[in-house]
């Protein structure tokens, strides 16, 4: 910084944001040649950094494990657990109609079936399409 | 915007791809900068979901900028703490603005970009939060949990640093 008075204010006014000048602000910055440096600078770098920042993005990066990884797997889960109640519970499609006689051998009625668990595949679904759409976007965007 | 988070409130498909259209490209480049290429991407996509996971209970006091680009500052200071502690020494560092031959603008602006990526973190979360995410002074101080005066200070030694890598170009 080449004039250390009113450091905070010339940031602000750099970036339109000084509300109110304080006394003595203008005349300073008008008569100190360090002042009306650190506000072309300011400037500059700004306006230069957002002109890099848009122009100038990175090569894709390389090939890297992803992390998402927990999708499939949430998927896999369900699928193990509803072919597990399939095989285990033969009964289970005609208790999901009825939802009153337990199978034989059970000592409390089969839950009815949860209808959460239904919601929750259709909101991962959804989750998964919009995913794949933003992945989709970025990369058009990155490429 | 108000319409954009009933949208999102709604779970209207419409609005979420206007939520990545209007605010991908920023989250990215925000992200980008702060973590590095690798983790970006990542960074962003974890962003929308934290959004459409809380937009629920979401309660506009302020812009909507401000309450994403807090989620996806907290995401990034994550990521950049995970890193510090996993990245394995084998890995090797990546020229992601390829090979800049000769004095030019695009020299200038690579010079650039690499003394942001270089800056301490709190002068470039400051930064970034500024100039990618478009937040105010006041609001960065608010999502940072700073006095404003001491947001300024670390832009202001951003723009010192800045300053100094950019002098060989001047």
């Amino acid at each position: 910084m080449e004039c250390t008075q009113f450091r905070d204010e010339k940031l602000l006014d750099a970036y339109d944001e000084l509300d109110v000048e304080p006394d003595g602000y203008r005349e300073h910055v008008e008569s100190c040649s360090g002042c009306r440096n650190d506000l072309e600078d300011f400037r500059e770098i700004s306006d230069q950094y957002r002109l890099a920042s848009t122009e100038c993005l990175p090569r894709l990066a390389p090939a890297r494990k992803r992390r998402d990884h927990w999708i499939p797997a949430i998927a896999a889960a369900l699928l193990i657990a509803v072919l597990v109640g399939v095989l285990v519970w033969p009964s289970r499609s005609v208790s999901v109609v009825s939802q009153a006689v337990p199978p034989t051998g059970l000592s409390s009625p089969l839950p009815a079936w949860d209808a959460d668990d239904e919601a929750f595949d259709r909101e991962l679904s959804e989750l998964r399409r919009r995913l794949d759409r933003l992945e989709f976007e970025i990369r058009r965007r990155n490429s | 915007m108000d319409e954009l988070v009933q949208g999102l409130k709604a779970g209207s498909s419409g609005a979420f791809d206007r939520l990545a259209r209007e605010y991908g490209d920023r989250l990215f480049r925000f992200c980008l900068r702060l973590v590095g290429p690798t983790e970006a991407e990542d960074v962003v996509q974890e962003t929308f979901i934290r959004v459409l996971r809380s937009i629920g209970s979401y309660q506009p006091t302020g812009r909507f900028e401000s309450w994403l680009f807090t989620i996806a500052n907290h995401l990034a200071l994550d990521a950049i703490r995970r890193n510090s502690t996993s990245r394995p020494d084998s890995e090797e560092p990546v020229d992601e603005y390829g090979p800049v031959d000769e004095m030019s603008h695009r020299e200038v602006q690579v010079a650039l970009l690499r003394a942001v990526e270089r800056l301490p973190v709190e002068q470039k979360q400051v930064f970034l939060l500024r100039e990618d995410a478009g937040l105010s002074f006041r609001e960065i101080a608010d999502l940072v949990g700073c006095p404003l005066n001491t947001a300024l200070g670390r832009m202001h030694y951003a723009m010192e640093n800045l300053r100094k890598s950019l002098r060989a170009y001047r």
